[in-house]
């Protein structure tokens, strides 16, 4: 989990960065925030993998 | 599994069976041209491999194959059903992979020319399970597909909303600074309007000033006028001129009835009557008498008329009657004389109608002699027919004949009952036929006799018929044939007919006569009654015998008459003497009342004649009372005409009276004159009334002005009288502190206008203000859109998120699953390409981006990556084989490997891929052992194939070739495929030839430097002569094929050797360079397509244009000069100008100066120089022995030197 955040947290910071989400002036996220996101995507990712098995099986 | 035979019985598109045997273990080359069944044998060998393949399709297919273990496979295909027998027995089929996973096998040209949908599954398929069988870039675009500009326009939108906040803001503090001034500006405002109050005040006492002024100057310039003009009206001058013109019509009117009556007394005075005799009552009396008087002598005129023609009658009777015809007093009656009148017509008619009968009776004509006896020609004719009624000579003739033939019958028979009975006796068959013969001979001879008695008959006859004609004394024919015979016959006929009507028209005659007789006598009886019946009527009507005739009846009837009329006569005269007597009562009574009256004393007083001692006639008394009534009339005239002039005398004498008073008065009034002075000299009176009349209008103007002053005056006092320091200015006539009073006041005003404009201003924008809350809207949309925003980031957040755990997930994929299919297609890429090239297959990308080629050969450690695009054809086509062999093999699932079925798969127009596949396919049986067909319509592939394995040291295998054409029976057609020239031959060496000669040899086009791709080898490489006969051993005869080749590195060293490819390549790229130069100033080359889009050339003339355009070489100067020449008929000005214009738009024709020879050898220099760096070369190993010069003299004589190439 430490490297899949390690990976993620320079992602997730050059969103902040982008000039699109300048006027929003949003923090840095932090490892909980970010810890967090990742949970969340990975339940997504796993619904998204598991549906589409179920779609080709059926 | 090894094909070995192939039996095709029945298939759809194959007309009769055929048998194909002889296939090799390795590479066969199966030719044929089109409809030889090629691509049949290839559905054939599908359709028992594939058993959904041709369902329904009625096949009938056998097969035999051989594999590895030496064991005889047979597979029939009968229908839908594939039975297998193995070594002679029936056994289960092998273990083949599904039909949908045989595309591998089965390839044709399009399979290794480009990445088709086959090629899309399989990568898909790939991708697939190398994502551990889960699609991950459709989860990646689903979950984190969000780019690296989302959110962009939100930011716009959140810009824009607080922008628009602060500047609503910025509005609201200017709004509320505004606010706090207004009490100042209603401060301002209430001290200017207390002081501009005194304004009006200030303005009137000025005002008074101003009117006492004018007040003034007008009464100065009324004293100048006369008194007494406030009695004088408008229109008092024209009152005073009418009332004059008044004085004067009455004064003309009084001596006009004075006139009047001075006529009047004229007029009765020529009457004569002034003493009133006779009125008019009395002439009228006199004159209904005269008319009575005229009536009776009317009266007598007509009685005298009247028996005058009586008498005149009388006379003429007389003179028409003879003597004494009033002496017959007793004569018939008019009725009697009626009745004798019709017994005379009667009798008359009847002798007419005598006198017509014998009329009738004399012109009917006599009989005339009759020329032919009826009855003698009615004869002939008969006697005529009758001989032409018998049997002629001719037909006796036949009769004879027939007669002759029954006795020959007869005899005959009898010849044969005689010979007959010398034979046999009667009892015998010979004595029935003599009795039948005896039989036949006798009726021959009675039928004979018959005939010869009616010939006797006739014979008579015609001979009477002569005789009789002769009796009948007629003329005979001239002959006694037949046609004489009906000639006279005719005639006979002819004259019967004439005898018949002239016998008709007699009978009728002879009645007419009859009749008319008949009607004479009787006419003639009837007459003779009549005369009888006339007489004895007139005699008992009392005329003589003698009178009864028609003047007797005409004399008795005047007699009558002559009575009547002197029975008139008496009458008449009767009528005339009463009519005189009564006239002459008339003519008394009238005399009487003239004289009573004093008739002739008033005549003679007037002048007329003396009036005779009687009355006279009627018409002369009516005159004369005509002319008395005039006068009378006259005088009655007269007198009412004077009475009606005195009274109008005294009326107009009134009228002057009246006026002329009017118009002293007026004037006395109005010219301020005595009355006495008026009236003894009105005139003057009258001008002193105008002179004051002409001032009145400027009187009055200064009247009313100085009315109109006073009420001002009395006005502005009025308000001045409120302060009384003012009204002291006014009555001290301090005009200018006033004024300066008055200016003060003024500017105050304007000042409180502008104070309440601001105020008002200010209100309005509170108001407005208060109404749209206009800050709250716009702190709302910034909320919003930065919430819209911040949920964007959120997305973007979570987008991110899934990415990293999705790119974890396929790292971990890849890296702990490789599927089988993959290294197989990574293998065999590696193999056909020598291990040159490296397959690399790529998750992340869709499609043919998936598949990349790596270069081994780069230099670099990591090789370098090449797109599909960017390979030669060749290694493309090794690489698309390599990934099909993989997912066929992976199909087969370690089943038997099945035969790799290639149909027109190559092309000779590639060599550089045909070498690749052909080395590909050699790799495959050698070191896979599978069997290869591969299908061509064109037998110098088989040419090309062997010449390929015979310069690949062994790479390449030369195939096994079968002709289908010959297998099946048939003569070769033309191979054909798209505009590919004739079937190849081997060409031929230089043998010593010169470039030139060689060329010609060759056939090779000249240089046509708009199309450089197209330029053959031969002119680059003069020197190099076998180069150019083994290039066009390998159908390199471009440089855009020779680019290819060159393009195939690995390959092109294999089939040309490593020596001459860097030599070729520098070439190449020398002579692009030169033509490159050599088209600048003459732009790009006109072609068909260029015509068409410049819509300059209508469909009519592109063909033609085209042509030329073609023959130029696509020089757009050549064309428009050839176009300006008219070599295209018809192809109008404008057109041309239209088409140079779009040639010069869009580069086919080049403003710039063309380039020069010098220039050419130049570019060509530079190319190889730089040719010889890339390729870290010396210059002269690239060059071998060329130099620029060269070369571009080389090139220049191919195009400019055309004609030898021709």
């Amino acid at each position: 989990m430490s490297a899949l955040v390690n990976d993620a947290r320079p992602r997730l910071t050059q969103v902040r960065d982008r000039a699109a989400f300048a006027p929003l002036d949003a923090s840095a996220p932090s490892d909980d925030e970010i810890v967090g996101r990742l949970e969340a995507a990975a339940a997504r990712v796993l619904d998204h993998l598991l549906a589409q098995r179920s779609s080709e099986t059926s | 599994m090894r094909l070995v035979e192939l039996r095709v019985h029945a298939l759809p598109g194959v007309d009769e069976p055929f048998v194909v045997r002889g296939f090799a273990p390795g590479t066969n080359l199966v030719v044929g041209p089109n409809a030889s069944g090629k691509s049949r044998l290839v559905h054939a060998v599908r359709t028992l491999v594939d058993p959904e393949a041709s369902r329904g399709a009625g096949a009938h297919v056998e097969a035999r194959f051989d594999d590895r273990d030496g064991q005889v496979w047979r597979a029939t295909r009968v229908g839908d059903a594939v039975r297998w027998e193995r070594d002679g027995e029936p056994a289960d089929p092998p273990p083949l992979p599904a039909g949908h996973l045989l595309d591998g096998l089965f390839l044709n040209l399009e399979d290794l020319h480009r990445f088709g949908r086959a090629d899309l599954r399989i990568a898909d398929r790939l991708a697939s399970e190398l994502a551990g069988g889960v699609d991950l870039p459709r989860a990646r675009s689903e979950l984190a597909g969000l780019g690296p500009r989302y959110g962009s326009p939100l930011r716009s939108e959140l810009e824009r909303a607080r922008e628009a906040l602060g500047k609503v803001r910025r509005q609201r503090d200017a709004l509320a600074a505004d606010e706090q001034e207004l009490v100042h500006w209603e401060e301002r405002r209430g001290r200017a309007q207390a002081q501009a109050a005194s304004a009006p005040l200030l303005r009137s006492a000025l005002d008074v000033l101003a009117t006492r002024r004018a007040l003034a100057s007008v009464e100065a310039r009324a004293r100048t006028y006369p008194a007494g003009l406030d009695g004088l009206h408008e229109g008092v001058v024209q009152d005073a001129d009418a009332l004059a013109d008044a004085v004067d019509r009455a004064v003309s009117e009084v001596g006009r009835q004075e006139a009047e009556l001075d006529a009047a007394d004229a007029q009765k005075a020529a009457t004569g009557l002034e003493d009133g005799r006779p009125d008019a009552a009395q002439v009228a009396s006199w004159q209904a008498a005269a008319e009575a008087l005229a009536d009776a002598e009317r009266t007598v005129r007509d009685a005298e008329r009247h028996a005058a023609e009586r008498a005149g009658r009388v006379a003429a009777l007389q003179e028409a009657s003879g003597p004494d015809p009033l002496g017959a007093v007793v004569g018939p009656t008019p009725l009697e004389l009626d009745e004798l009148d019709a017994i005379a017509d009667e009798a008359q008619r009847a002798r007419s109608e005598a006198r017509v009968a014998r009329l009738a009776l004399r012109e009917i004509p006599p009989s005339p002699e009759p020329s032919v006896d009826p009855d003698r020609a009615h004869r002939a004719v008969d006697l005529l027919s009758d001989w032409l009624a018998t049997p002629d000579a001719r037909g006796r003739w036949r009769r004879r004949a027939r007669s002759v033939a029954y006795l020959a019958a007869v005899v005959g028979a009898a010849g044969a009952a005689w010979l007959s009975l010398d034979a046999l006796d009667l009892s015998s068959r010979a004595a029935r036929l003599l009795i039948l013969a005896g039989a036949s001979a006798a009726v021959g001879v009675v039928l004979d006799a018959g005939a010869a008695a009616e010939r006797h008959r006739a014979r008579r006859a015609r001979r009477e018929a002569r005789t009789s004609f002769a009796d009948a004394v007629a003329e005979p024919p001239t002959v006694w044939t037949r046609a004489a015979v009906r000639a006279r016959l005719a005639q006979a006929a002819s004259d019967a007919a004439e005898a018949r009507h002239a016998r008709e028209a007699e009978a009728i005659r002879s009645a007419r006569r009859v009749q008319l007789h008949a009607e004479l006598e009787e006419a003639e009886i009837r007459s003779d009654r009549l005369e009888r019946q006339l007489a004895d009527r007139a005699a008992r009507a009392g005329l003589h015998a003698g009178e009864a005739g028609r003047s007797a009846l005409e004399r008795a009837r005047r007699a009558a008459e002559l009575r009547e009329a002197g029975q008139s006569l008496r009458g008449a005269r009767q009528a005339e003497a009463a009519a005189i007597a009564h006239l002459q009562q008339a003519r008394s009574r009238l005399d009487t009342e003239l004289r009573a009256a004093g008739l002739a004393e008033i005549l003679r007083a007037h002048g007329d004649e003396p009036t005779p001692a009687t009355v006279p006639a009627s018409a002369t008394v009516r005159a004369r009372l005509a002319q008395l009534a005039e006068r009378v009339r006259r005088r009655d005239q007269a007198a009412a005409r004077r009475e009606a002039a005195d009274r109008a005398r005294a009326r107009a004498h009134e009228e002057l009276d009246r006026v002329r008073a009017r118009r002293d008065e007026l004037l006395a009034a109005m010219s301020d004159r005595p009355l006495d002075q008026v009236q003894h000299d009105p005139a003057d009176a009258m001008r002193e009334l105008r002179r004051r009349a002409d001032r009145l209008p400027d009187w009055r103007r200064l009247r009313d002005e100085r009315i109109r002053l006073e009420g001002v005056l009395d006005h502005h006092l009025a308000i001045v009288d409120a302060d009384a320091g003012v009204r002291a200015q006014v009555e001290a006539g301090d005009e200018t502190a006033l004024r300066h009073a008055l200016d003060e006041a003024l500017a105050a005003a304007d000042r409180a206008d502008e104070a309440t404009g601001a105020i008002a201003a200010i209100d309005e924008r509170l108001a407005r203000a208060r109404r749209e809350r206009d800050l709250t809207a716009a702190r709302q949309v910034e909320r919003q859109a930065h919430d819209a925003l911040e949920h964007a980031y959120e997305q973007v957040l979570d987008g991110e998120a899934a990415a990293a755990v999705l790119d974890h997930l396929e790292h971990a994929f890849r890296s702990e699953r490789r599927p089988a299919a993959l290294q197989r297609a990574e293998t065999w890429f590696a193999r056909f390409t020598h291990h040159a090239f490296a397959l690399a297959f790529d998750t992340t990308a869709d499609g043919a981006e998936r598949v990349h080629a790596v270069d081994r050969t780069d230099g670099r450690t990591d090789g370098r990556k090449r797109a599909l695009d960017e390979l030669s054809s060749g290694t493309k086509a090794q690489l698309l084989l390599a990934l099909r062999l993989a997912h066929a093999l992976e199909a087969e699932q370690g089943g038997p490997s099945l035969p790799l079925v290639l149909d027109e798969a190559l092309t000779t127009s590639d060599v550089g891929r045909f070498a690749a596949v052909a080395e590909a396919l050699t790799t495959l049986t050698r070191d896979e052992g599978r069997q290869v067909l591969y299908l061509s319509a064109r037998r110098d592939d088989a040419v090309l194939w062997r010449e390929l394995a015979d310069r690949s040291e062994g790479r390449i295998e030369a195939p096994t070739v079968l002709d289908l054409a010959e297998i099946r029976g048939r003569q070769e057609t033309t191979p054909t495929l798209g505009a590919r020239p004739p079937a190849w031959r081997e060409p031929p060496a230089p043998n010593g030839l010169d470039a030139v000669g060689y060329a010609s040899v060759l056939g090779v086009p000249p240089v046509d430097p708009w199309r450089p791709e197209r330029i053959h080898p031969l002119h680059l490489l003069h020197d190099r002569l076998d180069l150019v006969h083994a290039l066009v051993r390998l159908r390199i005869v471009t440089i855009g094929a020779l680019s290819s080749l060159l393009a195939d590195g690995p390959q092109a060293e294999r089939l040309l050797g490593t020596a001459d490819l860097e030599l070729l390549g520098a070439r190449v790229t020398a002579t692009r360079a030169w033509s490159r130069r050599w088209r600048i100033g003459r732009g790009r080359a006109v072609d068909r397509a260029a015509l068409a889009a410049s819509d300059a050339v209508s469909a009519a003339f592109l063909d033609r244009v085209a042509e030329i355009a073609d023959a130029s070489s696509g020089d757009a100067e050549a064309l428009l000069a050839a176009l300006a020449r008219g070599e295209v008929k018809r192809f109008r000005d404008d057109a041309r100008e239209a088409l140079a214009a779009w040639l010069r738009e869009h580069g086919y024709l080049d403003p710039r100066p063309a380039s020069t020879p010098a220039e050419r050898v130049l570019a060509v220099e530079h190319a190889l120089h730089e040719a010889s760096r890339e390729g870290r070369r010396d210059d002269r190993a690239a060059h071998s022995g060329a130099s620029a010069t060269t070369l571009a003299a080389w090139l220049e004589s191919g195009w400019l030197a055309s004609d030898w190439l021709a």
